[in-house]
């Protein structure tokens, strides 16, 4: 009594310490997509793996009579795979479904809330009929192999349909159809798709549960009772992830043909062959003689190993390379971690890259030898289950032999001894050197008169601008620009005159420039001291200087020097125009 | 005319050189006997080694530098003599000294940690915000701060002279420059106590309302905690710490960081 008692106290403990919750996730399905009209269906809502989830609304649809929603049945389990505990949890609800008048139904999405979060499963198609006839021209066949399958194991499910070849009626214009309605196709609670091996992807495209386009497989015909038929074949891979029956029932093969009229396109033959059913039973993983370091990995698989490299110096990275091939989950099994290894111990692991692929899983281990005694790359053995004899095993990889070089002038470390026990911090060694020839830098100020400037140089400067803008206006402006420029201007423009009237003309932009006046206003007029306030021996100097530009302009005077022009400009500034 | 400049620069020049060679073969007195200081401690004569660095720190003319190598030197002495919380006192005072030597950074931030003390750099806003502020020596902030005015009124002269948009950007550049320098400047004329002490007493050290053992415990103080000294009696110091907390304390649980 007490043993049992701890052993669930343990569990739970575990179960709130290390256990994981698989991925999250929900659906609605049809029980049967095809159904006689006056028969029932059931729509299905499941929810995995959710503490708490609960169906909001299911929206009804003319011409189908919803039941109420029963449920929720609950499903827990609970494995132990690699140390770890993983849980899953199944709530089912059910709605009876009765289909009031033949036609093809679009049954919307359920709005689900899991954990506070709301959600939409992906709509259902229901198709009523007046009859379910047909089983006599058509065959449906659904096969799984294995037959019997380990949790975690892949199988896969073949689904082979066709018709009687001749049977149908193919006159003016009507043209043959096949359709499935596979409820399960989408998912079924339980089960992981795995990648599916090529085959169905040459072949003619049919429609599935009124929805998706697939593509099938012809096979050859098909010979039964003395009847040919046209054969093809769609495959699904599938990965249980609990034990117990996997059930994919209540499929339909719905053939017949079909004729384009202008407006629409006309059924001329409707034939059903169905329901069909599978189930497939799951066999739990045995718990007994389960090693602790079991990958998850379930099926038979082969092991190979190579290196990029096999000389190697000490600290070398070596890329070792694993190749897991053959039939079973390689998709899905955890990876040996080589850290965890005791025989890697003398290597230091970088990391891994992975490649996942059907029928191969690769896996690249950056490693670097840490000591020059290591002579190989030990085995990486992976536990895995053998669903044939049902008993677990140890595949490894072969040991690659490795030479390793030791580092030159490579001080050797204390083996084993982690450096926090190594190495002890301490101070810093004393300071050494002069004394006498370290200098401070000296202050430009002290903080009193820092103090004081701080406060009156931004004051200052402000009035400063103000005064200044009073008096001169914006030094920024046009005019004020013009007038500062004058004298270079001046300059340029004799320099480029090349007859006396240019250099008139540019003698009185400067004039126009420093008085901010316009040039024309200077044609003929003479530099007044009081009006300008302008010293009177300047504006001698200037107006003289004007009346011989003028002279040289007008009458037959000699040509004015540009020195002198410029002086008298020159003398014109400093003066005060 | 020329003549004579020429001369006056290659005596100039002669001088110079001379000078500095002098300077390469002679050692100074006051690098004699640091160095002897140096070679005591290297014997393990630590006290004789703390006398002679202690009587040349107290040595008018020295420099804020060579005070900092000389307190962080006495912090090595004291943490070596086990001394640990007189230690934190010289590293302390070392870094104030000179607050970008990194070695007296870290040999405080150690002997702290040897002592059971919190961090001096908490590594925290606050933390980081004083160290930065504190990165200067208090005549570089005073430089920073003079320098940035000056470009201030260089700036704002161009900008009255000549106006337009670009001094006036530049003039906005200059006044975050002037904010940015005054920012340490007034951290450190604000931040500093006129007589700092550390406590570096290995408890929690008790204030009495008199220098008296007989007189009540009116408040405790941290070790590490930097308080300011008001008086001082024989054996006792009367300090001022932060939440109006006043009294006298032992001066053997004070260090004095104004040395």
């Amino acid at each position: 009594m007490n043993r049992t008692l701890w052993t669930f106290i343990a569990l739970a403990f575990l179960h709130l310490v290390c256990g994981a919750q698989g991925e999250t996730r929900y659906s609605s399905q049809l029980t049967q997509g095809v159904v006689k009209l006056g028969d029932r269906v059931t729509l299905v809502i499941t929810v995995e793996n959710s503490k708490s989830a609960r169906v909001v609304k299911v929206e009804p649809v003319p011409g189908l009579r919803f039941g109420t929603l029963r449920g929720p049945s609950e499903q827990f389990q609970q494995t132990i795979v690699g140390g770890q505990i993983t849980s899953r949890t199944t709530r089912q609800w059910e709605v009876a479904i009765v289909p009031s008048r033949v036609g093809d139904f679009e049954i919307p999405g359920v709005e689900i809330e899991i954990a506070g979060k709301r959600y939409t499963t992906r709509p259902s198609s229901l198709r009523v009929v007046k009859d379910v006839t047909g089983a006599t021209l058509g065959f449906l066949e659904i096969e799984a192999t294995p037959d019997r399958v380990v949790e975690g194991q892949t199988f896969t499910v073949e689904v082979r349909f066709g018709w009687e070849e001749g049977s149908l009626d193919t006159r003016r214009g009507g043209k043959v159809y096949a359709e499935l309605s596979l409820p399960w196709w989408n998912g079924v609670p339980g089960l992981l798709e795995a990648e599916t091996a090529g085959g169905q992807s040459d072949g003619p495209a049919i429609l599935v549960n009124q929805r998706e386009q697939v593509r099938v497989e012809r096979l050859p015909n098909y010979s039964r009772d003395g009847k040919t038929y046209s054969a093809y074949r769609l495959l699904r891979r599938w990965i249980p992830t609990r034990s117990g029956s996997v059930d994919l029932n209540n499929s339909f093969f719905e053939f017949g043909t079909r004729r384009d009229t202008f407006f629409d396109r006309k059924t001329v033959q409707q034939l059903f062959v169905g329901p069909v059913g599978l189930s497939v039973p799951v066999v739990a993983l045995p718990e007994e003689g389960r090693p602790f370091e079991f990958s998850g990995a379930v099926g038979t698989i082969e092991a190979r190993a190579s290196t990029d490299s096999r000389d190697v110096m000490v600290g070398d990275s070596v890329k070792l390379t694993i190749d897991w091939t053959g039939s079973a989950n390689l998709e899905f099994f955890d990876l040996p971690n080589l850290a965890r290894l005791d025989e890697f111990r003398n290597f230091r692991i970088y990391g891994t890259t992975e490649d996942k692929r059907l029928d191969r899983r690769r896996v690249v281990y950056d490693l670097a030898p840490l000591d020059e005694n290591v002579t190989e790359i030990p085995a990486v053995p992976l536990v895995t289950f053998d669903p044939e004899t049902m008993e677990y095993g140890t595949v490894t990889t072969e040991v690659i032999p490795l030479r390793v070089r030791p580092l030159a002038g490579a001080v050797e470390f204390e083996e084993g001894v982690p450096d926090e026990e190594r190495f002890e911090d301490d101070i810093e060694d004393l300071a050494t050197g002069t004394l006498a020839g370290l200098t401070d830098t000296r202050a430009w100020l002290s903080d009193r008169v820092l103090a004081i400037a701080l406060i009156l140089l931004p004051l200052g400067l402000v009035v400063l601008r103000s005064t200044v803008r009073a008096r001169r206006g914006d030094p920024s402006a046009p005019l004020e620009k013009r007038r500062r420029r004058a004298s270079r201007r001046l300059k340029t423009e004799l320099a480029r005159a090349n007859d006396p009237s240019a250099k008139l003309a540019s003698f009185e932009e400067f004039l126009a420039a420093r008085t901010k006046q316009s040039t024309a206003s200077w044609s003929g007029r003479r530099v007044e001291p009081d009006e300008m306030k302008v010293e009177p021996d300047v504006a001698t100097a200037v107006n003289d200087v004007l009346a011989r530009l003028e002279h040289a302009n007008f009458g037959a005077g000699p040509a004015v020097p540009d020195t002198e022009v410029l002086a008298a400009a020159e003398r014109a500034v400093g003066g005060g125009l | 005319m020329r003549f004579c400049f020429t001369l006056f620069i290659r005596l100039g020049l002669v001088l110079l050189v001379s000078s500095s060679a002098l300077a390469r073969t002679a050692v100074d007195p006051v690098d004699d006997v640091f160095q002897r200081g140096i070679d005591a401690y290297r014997g393990g004569a630590y006290g004789e080694a703390e006398s002679i660095w202690t009587s040349l720190y107290a040595m008018d003319g020295l420099s804020d530098r060579a005070r900092a190598k000389l307190a962080f030197n006495l912090g090595n002495v004291a943490y070596r003599d086990e001394r640990t919380n007189e230690a934190v006192g010289w590293y302390t005072l070392a870094t104030k000294l000179a607050p970008r030597d990194e070695f007296a950074r870290r040999n405080l931030e150690f002997v702290r940690g040897k002592a059971g003390w919190s961090p001096d750099d908490r590594g925290d806003l606050s933390s980081t915000f004083r160290r930065l502020v504190t990165v200067l020596t208090a005549n570089e902030r005073r430089n920073l701060l003079a320098l940035a005015l000056g470009v201030l009124v260089l700036v704002a002269g161009a900008e009255i002279l000549f106006g337009g948009r670009a001094w006036r950007r530049l003039l906005v550049l200059a006044l975050v420059f002037l904010a940015l320098a005054a920012v340490p400047w007034f951290f450190g004329l604000t931040g500093r106590a006129d007589d700092p002490f550390l406590v570096v007493a290995d408890a929690r050290a008790k204030l009495r309302s008199e220098p008296s053992m007989d007189k009540a415990t009116t408040a405790e103080l941290t070790p590490g905690e930097v308080v300011e000294r008001l008086d001082e009696l024989d054996g006792w110091t009367r300090v001022e710490a932060s939440g109006d907390r006043r009294g006298w304390v032992h001066s053997d649980e004070l260090f004095s960081l104004e040395r």
